[in-house]
């Protein structure tokens, strides 16, 4: 039990300095993943921003579970252990583009 | 923000004032928000006026905090860059010392709050391996809880903040049964937040210091845990329900409804169902008492006057008016006294008739008395987002008042 997946943090760091946003996004959510990347020069424009859809069993996402180590890194996840904005939109409060929005916002 | 906190930025202020650190500096702070204010208060209690809070948020530059001017952080640059100190006291240092780096800004830059290596955002070996450590101590705090509560599911509340604890509990009943939970065990950092607890019906209860609980945290996030539950609407964790305030102006209150829980914004929140009635009753003037209450942890108090004002205007009309106090508090001048247990004060405050408090946590407590029921809030903004503290804590059925300046130095309450 513990986090030591130097690779991992290694291709991490590379890519938190290469970009100005790396957002991750799970494999239930591949309709926002889809939206996001449709939409990608309209969204992001200049800003260098990085789309990566997760594997099964991710050592990023475990990672990123593990603590906050960047502003620069989003997960579009869901959380048995925690509520996350994706309840917003069960919720009826925001639509999926919102919840792209409040994601990708600086 | 939570007493330890509070006392955990006195600490660092003074031991910095004690190093001479402000000495000849010009003092800045970064972030315009609740812990910003708190290290002014204390700064001024040294002495020490800082320059300007730095802040992001354009909508914030050009208001006061404290009488303070709020500037946008390239400011900096233009005011003797190099003989000034930045203090930070929120846990977005990392991210603002980059920001005032990349501006150019070569002076000092301080941390006034503790680096707790779970919210410190860096992927140094030397922090990944302080993270590591708290994992496995965290495992063990898990299985302790396990172990003294075999098989139960553990909902985890790790702020301190009597509001974050109430709102958690008022909405967990919907998650427990639409998961078909029988039994819980609740952990929470404070003997104040277990006796909420145990007023909504929850006899088993765990309190957990605050560095302990974040170790928890941290594990049961990082190992999927599926019998415990994180109720937390916020960073530190990679918990990130207040972004939605960026977008959409939702109460603090709904953030855990619809965030946390993911339930309708119209799901009625639980009562607390065993509160006492305290003995203070027999002693309370019925529905011609006042009970006030102008302390609170988290945001700026107004002034003795202010409330001696209030005082006033209503002994004028024939009510008797209690100060609510804890250890160390003063009752304001001409009023009575008086410290009922947190499960207890609703009936204070329904026996008395009246209750007008600085909007902290108690009013959470008591927000479903059966009352007049005011809230006042400072005339500033929540945390890092444009809304006001006024309409993120707003609550239902109450007043909800913002007293600017003008308010503070003339305003009685009818």
């Amino acid at each position: 039990m513990e986090i030591g997946y130097d690779e991992t943090i290694d291709k991490l760091r590379g890519d938190i300095n290469e970009f100005e946003s790396v957002i991750f996004v799970s494999m239930n959510q591949a309709e926002l993943l889809q939206s996001l990347k449709s939409n990608y020069n309209l969204r992001f424009g200049n800003r260098k921003t990085k789309i990566v859809q997760l594997k099964n069993d991710d050592e990023i996402e475990k990672l990123y579970l593990t603590y906050n180590f960047s502003s620069k890194v989003k997960m579009i996840r869901d959380s048995l252990n925690y509520g996350t904005c994706l309840n917003y939109i069960k919720a009826g409060v925001i639509t999926p583009e919102d919840y792209i929005d409040i994601k990708t916002s600086l | 923000m939570s007493k330890g906190k509070t006392n955990e930025i006195n600490k660092i202020i003074e031991d910095m004032v004690g190093h001479g650190e402000f000495e000849g500096r010009k003092v800045y702070l970064f972030g315009c928000c609740n812990p910003t204010e708190k290290a002014m208060q204390v700064l001024s209690s040294y002495g020490i006026m800082p320059v300007a809070v730095l802040d992001n948020n354009p909508s914030k530059h050009g208001m006061n905090l404290n009488g303070v001017p709020v500037v946008s952080p390239a400011f900096i640059m233009d005011d003797f860059p190099d003989s000034s100190v930045v203090c930070i006291a929120t846990r977005f240092f990392m991210e603002m010392k980059e920001q005032l780096d990349e501006l150019g800004y070569k002076g000092k830059v301080i941390s006034l709050a503790d680096e707790d290596p779970y919210s410190f955002p860096s992927m140094e070996q030397d922090v990944i391996e302080r993270k590591n450590e708290r994992l496995k101590r965290g495992e063990i705090a898990l299985r302790n809880i396990d172990g003294n509560y075999p098989g139960l599911f553990r909902l985890i509340c790790p702020f301190g903040s009597l509001g974050d604890v109430v709102n958690a509990l008022s909405y967990y009943p919907y998650y427990a049964k639409s998961r078909g939970i029988i039994d819980t065990v609740i952990v929470v950092t404070s003997d104040s937040c277990a006796r909420i607890s145990k007023a909504y019906g929850y006899e088993k209860t765990v309190v957990l210091p605050y560095n302990d609980m974040s170790e928890l945290v941290q594990f049961v996030i990082w190992s999927g845990d599926d019998c415990s539950f994180v109720a937390h609407n916020d960073k530190p964790y990679v918990i990130d329900l207040a972004d939605i305030l960026k977008k959409k102006l939702i109460t603090h209150e709904k953030i855990y409804c619809c965030g946390v829980y993911g339930l309708p914004i119209d799901t009625d929140p639980v009562k607390p169902h065993y509160l006492k009635r305290s003995e203070l009753c027999e002693k309370i003037k019925k529905n011609k008492g006042i009970i006030i209450s102008p302390y609170a942890n988290s945001v700026t108090l107004f002034s003795s006057d202010f409330w001696r004002r209030i005082v006033n205007r209503y002994k004028a009309e024939g009510f008797e008016v209690y100060t609510n106090v804890s250890e160390g508090e003063k009752e304001i001048e001409g009023t009575v006294p008086i410290s009922p247990d947190l499960d207890e004060m609703c009936s204070v405050v329904e026996e008395a008739g009246t209750f007008i408090g600085i909007r902290s946590g108690l009013c959470d407590v008591i927000r479903m008395a059966d009352c007049r029921k005011i809230a006042l809030y400072p005339n500033s903004y929540y945390s890092r987002f444009k809304w006001k503290l006024v309409d993120v804590f707003r609550l239902p059925g109450w007043e909800n008042i913002e007293i600017d300046d003008e308010k503070e130095k003339q305003w009685t309450i009818i």
